[in-house]
């Protein structure tokens, strides 16, 4: 592809720029595949109230969000050219509920009880930028 | 993108709202509109006084939280301003009626205010959880 810029001509390879794109774009998901997985892990999340995880364990705040694993291993991704999805879609094995936005959003309950949300993507993204950390794929793509 | 004080939004969602708005009932039998900013543990009415616990909610209740997104901007190495996000969920506590119509009204009020905004998926009513419907919404704003 090019473009007459008058007297001079700028010419570009977007086959290449687009291979170069790409492989940055690949490097970054697979960088915030694990930066997801370390965000759950983290012990940042705050919690109204001390209860008891499904090992028995006491959890305070601030908390981690795994309790049985199965949010965290259920977080797939998949790169479409030049877009990328992340997916949590946990369900929950005693109600049959995909519950992953529960834990991301937060909910109340019909007794008024409330359910902070967690957001472990935001968590994730102020801990390294996704701009930097794509910038920084794409010069060594 | 350019900043958005609270009562501003408050009042743009009050009037987009408006006749939805449930009520926090309290002990005594008095009612307030079902509106609340809250902010850490701090729960206020319009004026900044603490909001006592209501004994139970009528309707559509608004929650608007601001500051849930806090991030330094920074031009050519230097710092620019903050960005930051007001969260605001619509719940229903009433079990015959939805968010998704005043969801939709909201949304395409506040879209009039120029900021950047996206939402939540509606998170539906179940037994298994005990949950009542509702619905997130972010706005962002510089300050």
């Amino acid at each position: 592809m090019s473009h007459d810029l008058g007297m001079a001509t700028l010419t570009f390879n977007s086959a290449r720029l687009n291979r170069k794109l790409s492989t940055a774009l690949q490097t970054s998901v697979e960088q915030y595949d694990a930066q997801f997985r370390d965000a759950i892990e983290a012990n940042v999340y705050a919690w109204p109230r001390e209860t008891f995880r499904s090992n028995g364990r006491r959890v305070t705040t601030p908390r981690d969000i795994v309790d049985t694993g199965t949010l965290r291993g259920s977080q797939r991704y998949q790169v479409d050219g030049l877009k990328a999805f992340f997916v949590w879609d946990a369900v929950d094995p005693e109600t049959g509920l995909s519950y992953a936005s529960d834990v991301f959003y937060g909910f109340t309950n019909g007794s008024g009880l409330e359910m902070p949300g967690r957001d472990w993507i935001a968590y994730a993204f102020g801990q390294n930028d996704p701009v930097e950390t794509f910038r920084r794929a794409l010069r060594n793509a | 993108m350019p900043d958005l004080d609270i009562l501003t939004l408050r009042s743009q969602i009050t009037n987009a709202l408006s006749g939805q708005i449930g009520n926090y009932v309290y002990g005594n039998g008095s009612t307030q509109p079902a509106l609340r900013i809250e902010s850490g543990t701090e729960i206020v009415d319009d004026s900044g006084n603490p909001l006592p616990a209501p004994t139970r909610v009528a309707g559509l209740e608004v929650v608007i939280e601001p500051y849930t997104n806090t991030s330094v901007l920074l031009y050519m190495g230097k710092e620019g301003g903050l960005e930051d996000r007001y969260r605001i969920t619509l719940k229903q506590h009433d079990r015959t009626l939805s968010v998704s119509a005043d969801f939709t009204t909201l949304f395409k009020s506040l879209v009039r205010l120029g900021q950047p905004i996206s939402a939540g998926p509606l998170q539906p009513r179940t037994s298994a959880l005990n949950r009542i419907e509702q619905q997130v919404l972010f706005v962002n704003y510089q300050r």
